[in-house]
């Protein structure tokens, strides 16, 4: 049992507050707004916010339980629900119900294995998140998901895949500076973000999947947001060049077009997969607002390629790198479809091709940036007149990988490419 | 001889926040077997170390200053050891006390100088 480092006790109780009510509010919306009682239902997503610096002595202070704490959270945001449904009492009393139900589910006593010790902001808190940790169980849920499909498709469609790298979940806080600021650069509004952690030791390859979570600021969008965020972090990072264990692995740079452009796609359009049921793997039946998520992935995803638009937009200062790696990406794939002869099943053949690069380990970071470059001469249209030589150039080594099977040499073929077009 | 400092970059936390908390620790630190004494031995904090410094108070060996932000809505904060036990104070500090800042308030909130450029 490895114990990882989460947010602290007095982040926590704040954030196991909001999980609650979003999590019990979320299956009612539908209802908030047959009621028209749309405004209540956003009213209460911001509430805790309002709440939460009222509530900072007994969030801070270590000697209150959580589930002490919850109960007081929780108990503040029933009252202020109940005067915005005043007109709506069945609703309130179905709110309420959810909302009681939730807040039992993060009982300390019967969360803690180590009970009657539970968290009190002292050395042990660690080991009774990472054993029972109710209070971001669902976050932790997603991660799961998010990690058993990336190993699952990894294993299943790669080729590369060798021993049993370990993913472990880990959470921490993220400061905000102003109600507005986010943990990334991206035109849009969900307040989270994901950071993979290599922590490999000789004969153990090890990712540390840690959940950046600014917990004031975590709402209903950023809730149904994360799972994309885990999908990026499992299936981009999570089994990025672990064909070597010779040495600790290095993080890709934020600007890698291959790792986060190319391999962001193919994650994105894992998690579509996945939530649209024609996947590998069926999502879970508890996971619920499958559409909603797919939504916000789609806005995320968006957000880190988007570098088109109104002149003013404010685009992420490294959209135009992460579009490139995409761009190549879709190409390389729209080839495969044009190659029936050669690839029965494009997408199945695109994800081995995808997921043996980013494994390798060999596959270093000059020749990522090489590769991709290179792809993108690719023209968008492989079925147009008059294709570049370019195109005709790459489209025949992409062709004779789909024939041999030889990734190294399809690299290198492509790489070779750099000093004649290059200079 | 000179007093040793660091300097760090505060984002979305006050100084007075960040020294509140720091003599939260602190107080915690010195008393023996509380959780905070367990836990910064169990994070490298040398035991015998973290014992002499309790003949200390926080102010004795560790003064804290705002510093010049690097633009009008930026708070540096500067942290000076004192000369009677640098040493270990720094040590107690790279090993526990920040760690515990970041974590408290987030790895951003207060992150060395030198990283933010």
């Amino acid at each position: 049992m490895n114990v990882e480092e989460h947010i602290l006790l007095s982040g926590r109780k704040a954030l196991a507050a909001r999980l609650v009510q979003i999590e019990a509010a979320l299956p009612l919306e539908a209802r908030f707004r047959r009621e028209s009682a749309e405004i209540a239902y956003a009213r209460l997503d911001l509430k805790l916010k309002d709440i939460f610096p009222q509530e900072k002595e007994q969030l801070d202070n270590n000697e209150i339980r959580l589930d002490v704490s919850l109960d007081t959270l929780i108990g503040r945001l029933q009252f202020f629900a109940q005067g915005d449904l005043l007109k709506q009492p069945q609703l309130f009393d179905d709110l309420q119900q959810a909302l009681d139900q939730r807040a039992k589910r993060m009982a300390c006593d019967a969360c803690s294995k180590l009970a009657p010790l539970v968290c009190n902001g002292g050395v042990r808190d660690d080991e009774i998140v990472s054993l029972g940790g109710a209070c971001l169980a669902p976050l932790k849920d997603m991660f799961d998901i998010a990690h058993n499909v990336g190993r699952h498709y990894y294993v299943t469609r790669g080729t590369l895949m060798t021993g049993n790298p370990d993913v472990v979940f880990a959470t921490e806080k993220f400061s905000q500076k102003n109600p507005h600021h986010k943990p990334h650069d991206l035109p849009v509004d969900y307040f989270i973000n994901g950071e993979t952690v290599y922590a490999d030791t000789p004969g153990l390859t090890r990712a540390r999947v840690v959940l950046k979570v600014p917990v004031e600021a975590f709402d209903t969008n950023t809730y149904l947001s994360t799972l994309y965020i885990l999908f990026h972090e499992c299936i981009v990072h999570a089994f990025h060049a672990i064909t070597s264990t010779a040495q600790t692995r290095v993080g890709p740079k934020p600007e890698d077009r291959f790792v986060e452009g190319w391999m962001d796609w193919v994650s994105y359009e894992v998690l579509n997969e996945v939530l649209s049921g024609t996947g590998l793997v069926k999502a879970p039946v508890n996971l619920r607002f499958l559409r909603q998520r797919r939504d916000r992935a789609f806005d995320f995803h968006l957000a880190r390629v988007k570098c088109q638009g109104p002149s003013m937009a404010p685009f992420s200062q490294l959209a135009s790198q992460r579009a490139t790696g995409k761009s190549a990406a879709t190409k390389v794939l729209d080839l495969f479809k044009n190659r029936p002869k050669d690839c029965t099943d494009p997408w199945k053949k695109f994800l081995q091709l995808s997921f043996d690069l980013n494994m390798m380990s060999d596959f270093d970071e000059d020749q990522r940036e090489t590769f991709v470059t290179m792809l993108d001469f690719l023209e968008d249209d492989d079925r147009a007149p008059d294709l570049s030589p370019q195109h005709n150039i790459l489209a025949g080594i992409v062709t004779n990988y789909l024939r041999n099977n030889n990734i190294r040499r399809f690299i290198d073929s492509v790489l070779a490419l750099k000093t004649r077009w290059l200079r | 001889m000179s007093t040793e400092q660091q300097e760090y970059v505060l984002e979305g936390v006050s100084v007075t926040e960040v020294t509140e908390e720091i003599e939260k620790v602190w107080g915690q630190l010195q008393q023996p077997n509380s959780e905070f004494a367990k836990l910064a031995v169990e994070k490298g904090v040398n035991a015998d170390e973290l014992e002499s410094l309790r003949k200390y108070s926080l102010e004795e060996v560790l003064v804290l200053k705002k510093g010049g932000g690097f633009d009008p809505v930026t708070v540096a904060l500067i942290v000076a050891f004192a000369p009677v036990a640098a040493k270990i104070t720094k040590d107690v500090w790279d090993n526990f006390i920040l760690g515990r800042l970041q974590r408290r308030f987030g790895k951003n909130a207060i992150a060395p100088k030198e990283d933010k450029h």
